[in-house]
């Protein structure tokens, strides 16, 4: 059902990682003859260049598009991403895993963890990762494909990627250019707006050229030139929950094969991602300014590089936070313009999947009736407070000394997060709001891994006979541990399948 | 654990009807080492219970729980399965409205924007002919759903109709058994202390006391009747309604009948026996206004059933909240119950929020009904203004935590009572037309031939009572 307001022209500004993926997604359904889809770039100001780690529901981006996984891999020099290691954040020297995927199996409706609570200690059992599938498979630089059987172990777990940010955004504009979608070079010196009612009415390309549209998308990163620059709507800063705010990063040479998780090493005063791809190491230093100089962060992050670097640094600025709104009048921002938190759950790349779907649930037509707009910002705040509260988890109960862990250890929390701390600590229960990105395991990885431990567990643990349960237990790690075992090594599974031309 | 006195307990049941033994013995098989007494109290007068019970699909989950099974339902309760209601809305408009799938999703976009296109291009089907479980339903026909998901007979689920007086005595003969205390003589009140109940008075002048309180005692709420409640909104329908019971011939079995009156709603249920009819008025009063306790678990104290909340009865939700209530409490079950504040509030945010998504559902029926009437309706809430807006304007459905109707429920019923998006996702415009009619058709004909082949269900409950003398077993369906 078309209606005659349908939209004419829908204008994507920025090329990189969020305006590619947006005109990629968009082409499929401006198919109908009646709306143009054009993205204007400017290669004179480049992309951000970093991003480079996802999370599972990137499959699902990948699979509506209709993208070939093993051509995908080869041609973004991408590995498989089993979980992310947090090394260090709880005490110097520790390090736990957030694996993607499931722990064991749940028992008479029981959560596993649950008994994995009550019994552990006084049955000297494994680590709770090792009866998660995707952790003791990364571990051991394993990995395949999850099967299809819901019975099988191998169905729980759940994998993502890591991918050159560079070559990334260079597929999906071939994917999107092969649909129809018209690229225009130039940077965008003027925005107009209508006298009427200030929507956007059209762009101006430094060549003279002008670019009208009914609805403009802003993704022209940190910059926000439409939503904030043309249009003013403010932002919400979230500094003093998150105080990182600077960024180093460089390139390294590739020492060994890739494993198949992502590393985020806490350091004095923020932390330092490792990232393997096929041909590169990526690496960062995410710090927070109050607390350590620019130069001081770059030696940490030179020093800590476990091949040679093969560029120089690059330095990053950004401030933790959203927009006000995301939607606001025509213009919708989606990726570093809508709002930014750290990498450390590699979310952002998720956000602009998930603003993409939300957009297109949304479309509006020539009339904008607003609650269109009021739904999409309702829906994107909700999602970015409830990462925001995930991330924050990570830093609140460390052990740490030094000044930038002792602010981030005794800061208030948001009112969402102590409930839900709260909840856990009492009985272990972890309760998921609905779409919420974050589920039970994700946060019960790092609620543990920071040494946030329940008083008890689940009262009718209690009600089950221990050895049956220990048995159920011990079969279910034997399962685990097996299937691993047999899966292949993480370089030889992409040797196999998508290997990437060599550089 | 050493044993307690006579009369202290761990847990603490106030009520006598389906509420206060549901819980009793939900509690004892969670934690059978502790000691759970229950006693009704003569406050709550003559039950106002519904004389039967409508159970959604999620109870199944419940009774395993409770160690009760489906035969037991069947045998001992009367009870049918059921596939859900089929409204009828006066001048000849009628809809199903059912838990299972209509249609199938295509290209990332629910089947009702493909209905909609199928609906503009003038193809003659009402939306409910794409579900299974709608066909099955208007035949009076039951199997249980396949296990294979990719199956079409796994696009259906059930609930069941339950006799409400036999339900409670099978519940409370199992309480029993299980190790439930039932005490002599009735609770007349509580006895608080510094904001908790200390002790219960009972009515022969002794007294009993337990570490945590649930009260079942329907609207007289005899443990803490001051407890502040929170309104939702006037609830239309009187809740004193007509019954009348008639023999049970060869009917169907498988569906409720929904039938909009002049000024109200009838609704039959169909047992094995008979068909209870129930008339509900439209209220005349502002005084029926539905409402919740503002926090239902206070304290040492938690009210459960009628006397947590008090809703329309349309779509009779009674149990299908008690078995929220309850799978709320025993997922937040207080081990110690001096220290339970936290799940207190989670438990409060959680129900009462259910409480107000189940109110939303009936507004909407309720809307219907006054309009028809000619009587002004209420306002909607505002989540579901939004979501009436949502739909209106682009077929979006807008689902919040804590619903109790499923998705496709609210499709049908928003499609049913003539909610119709303007405009549908651009997904759903991907295929030509004609490709779109030919699936879907080819679908409505798998659909009649899969319900061809079902037996009636009153043949298949006999079946299964015989394959379960055959075997012995319980689960031998
Ligand atoms: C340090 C760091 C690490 C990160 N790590 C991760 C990670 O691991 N995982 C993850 O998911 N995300 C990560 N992110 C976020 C991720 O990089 C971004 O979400 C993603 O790259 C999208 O960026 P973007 O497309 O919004 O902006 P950019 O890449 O900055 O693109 C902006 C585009 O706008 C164009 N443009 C700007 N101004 C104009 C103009 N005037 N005229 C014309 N064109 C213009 C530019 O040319 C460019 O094409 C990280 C971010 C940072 C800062």
């Amino acid at each position: 059902m078309l209606s005659d307001q349908a939209l004419r022209r829908i204008v994507i500004v920025g090329g990189g990682t969020a305006g590619w993926m947006t005109a990629a997604a968009l082409s499929r359904i401006t198919r109908n003859g009646q709306t143009d889809l054009c993205l204007v770039e400017s290669d004179q100001i480049g992309t951000v260049g970093v991003g480079e780690a996802t999370i599972p529901p990137i499959n699902g981006f990948n699979q509506i598009l209709g993208i070939d996984e093993n051509d995908f891999v080869a041609k973004t020099q991408a590995t498989f991403k089993l979980g992310i290691e947090f090394d260090g954040w709880l005490r110097p020297g520790e390090a736990y895993l957030h694996p993607f995927g499931e722990y064991g199996l749940d028992i008479n409706a029981v959560k596993f963890y649950q008994f994995w609570l009550k019994y552990a200690a006084s049955h000297q059992l494994p680590p709770l990762d090792q009866f998660c599938l995707s952790a003791v498979a990364a571990r051991k630089g394993k990995f395949l494909k999850p099967g299809d059987d819901p019975r099988s172990v191998l169905s729980t777990l759940a994998y993502a990627f890591h991918f050159d940010a560079m070559l990334y955004a260079a597929y999906l504009r071939a994917f999107a250019e092969a649909r129809g979608v018209a690229r225009t070079e130039g940077k965008v010196v003027d925005v107009r707006l209508r006298a009427e009612d200030g929507f956007i009415e059209s762009i101006a390309l430094e060549s003279g050229e002008v670019i009208e549209g009914d609805l403009f998308i802003d993704c022209t990163g940190f910059r926000a030139l439409l939503i904030e620059g043309a249009l003013k709507t403010g932002y919400e800063d979230w500094t003093h929950w998150l105080p990182c705010d600077r960024a180093v990063t460089v390139p390294s040479a590739r020492v060994t094969d890739p494993i198949p998780y992502t590393r985020a090493i806490a350091r004095e005063a923020g932390w330092q991602w490792r990232i393997p791809l096929q041909h590169r190491t990526g690496n960062g230093h995410v710090y927070c300014s109050a607390h350590m100089s620019d130069q001081a962060a770059e030696t940490v992050l030179m020093e800590n590089l476990d091949g040679l670097a093969t560029a120089e640094p690059r330095r990053l600025r950004f401030i933790t936070g959203r927009r006000k709104q995301f939607w606001n009048r025509n213009c919708v921002a989606i990726g570093l313009s809508a709002g930014f938190m750290e990498p450390l759950e590699s979310t952002s790349i998720h956000l602009i999947q998930a603003g993409i779907s939300k957009l297109i649930a949304l479309m509006p037509d020539r009339s904008f009736d607003p609650i269109e707009r009021m739904e999409y910002n309702r829906l994107t705040g909700i999602q970015f407070e409830q990462i925001r509260d995930f991330l924050i988890l990570h830093y609140t109960a460390n052990q740490r000394e030094g000044p930038f862990w002792d602010y981030v250890r005794n800061m208030a929390l948001p009112a969402s997060l102590e409930e839900k701390i709260a909840l856990f600590r009492s009985k272990g229960r972890i309760f998921r709001f609905q779409d919420e990105l974050f589920g039970e395991a994700n946060w019960l990885s790092v609620l543990l891994g920071q040494g946030i431990t329940p008083r008890t567990w689940d009262p009718m643990v209690d009600t089950m006979e221990p050895a049956a349960v220990l048995g159920e237990m011990r079969q279910i790690y034997d399962a685990i541990q097996g299937t691993a075992e047999r899966m292949p090594s993480h370089q030889a599974y992409i040797t196999r399948y998508c290997a990437a031309p060599p550089v | 654990m050493s044993p307690l006195p006579a009369s202290q307990f761990d847990l603490f049941v106030v009520g006598d009807g389906v509420a206060a033994w549901m819980a009793a013995l939900l509690m004892k098989r969670l934690q059978p080492g502790r000691a759970i007494g229950i006693a009704a109290c003569d406050a709550a007068g003559p039950g106002r219970d519904d004389p039967v019970l409508v159970a959604r699909p999620g109870f199944r989950a419940l009774m395993a729980r409770l160690g009760i099974s489906e035969i037991d339902l069947l045998e001992q309760c009367d009870a049918t399965f059921l596939l859900g209601t089929e409204h009828h809305l006066g001048g000849g408009g009628a809809f199903f409205q059912g838990c299972g799938a209509y249609g199938a999703p295509a290209n990332g976009a629910a089947f009702h924007h493909y209905f909609l296109r199928l609906r503009t291009a003038g193809a003659p089907y009402p939306y409910d002919t794409f579900s299974l479980g709608a066909a099955m339903a208007s035949q009076g026909k039951f199997i249980h759903p396949a296990d294979n998901p990719r199956a079409l007979e796994s696009s259906f689920d059930y609930g069941h109709v339950i006799e409400t007086a036999r339900f409670r005595d099978l519940l409370s003969q199992t309480a029993l058994s299980a190790g439930v205390v039932r005490t002599g003589a009735p609770v007349s009140e509580a006895i608080f202390t510094e904001g908790r109940i200390g002790s219960l008075q009972l009515e022969d002048g002794g007294h009993l006391e337990a570490g945590f309180y649930l009260d079942c005692s329907g609207p007289a709420r005899t443990l803490w009747p001051d407890n502040p409640i929170q309104v939702l909104g006037p609830a239309l329908l009187s809740q004193t309604a007509r019954v009348d019971r008639a023999e049970q011939g060869s009917g169907n079995l498988s569906r409720a009948l929904s039938t909009a009156g002049p000024s109200g709603w009838t609704s039959e249920l169909a047992l094995q026996s008979a068909r209870v009819c129930q008339t509900f008025e439209l209220a005349d009063s502002e005084e029926a206004n539905a409402h919740h306790l503002a926090a239902p678990w206070a304290g040492n104290c938690l009210a459960l059933g009628r006397a947590a909340h008090r809703l329309s009865p349309v779509h009779t939700p009674f149990l299908a909240l008690l078995e929220r209530e309850l799978d709320l409490l025993s997922a937040l079950l207080p081990a110690e119950p001096g220290a339970c504040e936290v799940e207190a509030r989670e438990y409060n945010r959680r129900i009462n929020e259910t409480y107000a998504r189940v109110h939303d559902f009936q507004t909407l029926f309720e809307i219907a009904i006054a309009t028809r009437a000619g009587k002004s309706a209420s306002a909607p809430s505002a989540p579901l203004a939004r979501k009436l807006e949502q739909f209106r304007s682009r077929g979006r459905m807008v689902m919040y935590d804590e619903e109790v109707f499923s998705e496709s429920e609210w499709t049908a019923a928003l499609i049913g009572l003539g909610h119709l998006p303007e405009r549908t996702s651009p997904l759903a415009s991907a295929a030509p037309i004609a490709a779109v009619r030919a699936n879907y058709e080819k679908l409505l004909h798998k659909i009649g031939q899969s319900t061809a082949r079902m037996p009636d269900q009153l043949a298949y409950i006999a079946h299964m009572q015989k394959m379960m003398r055959e075997s012995g077993g319980v689960d031998a369906v």
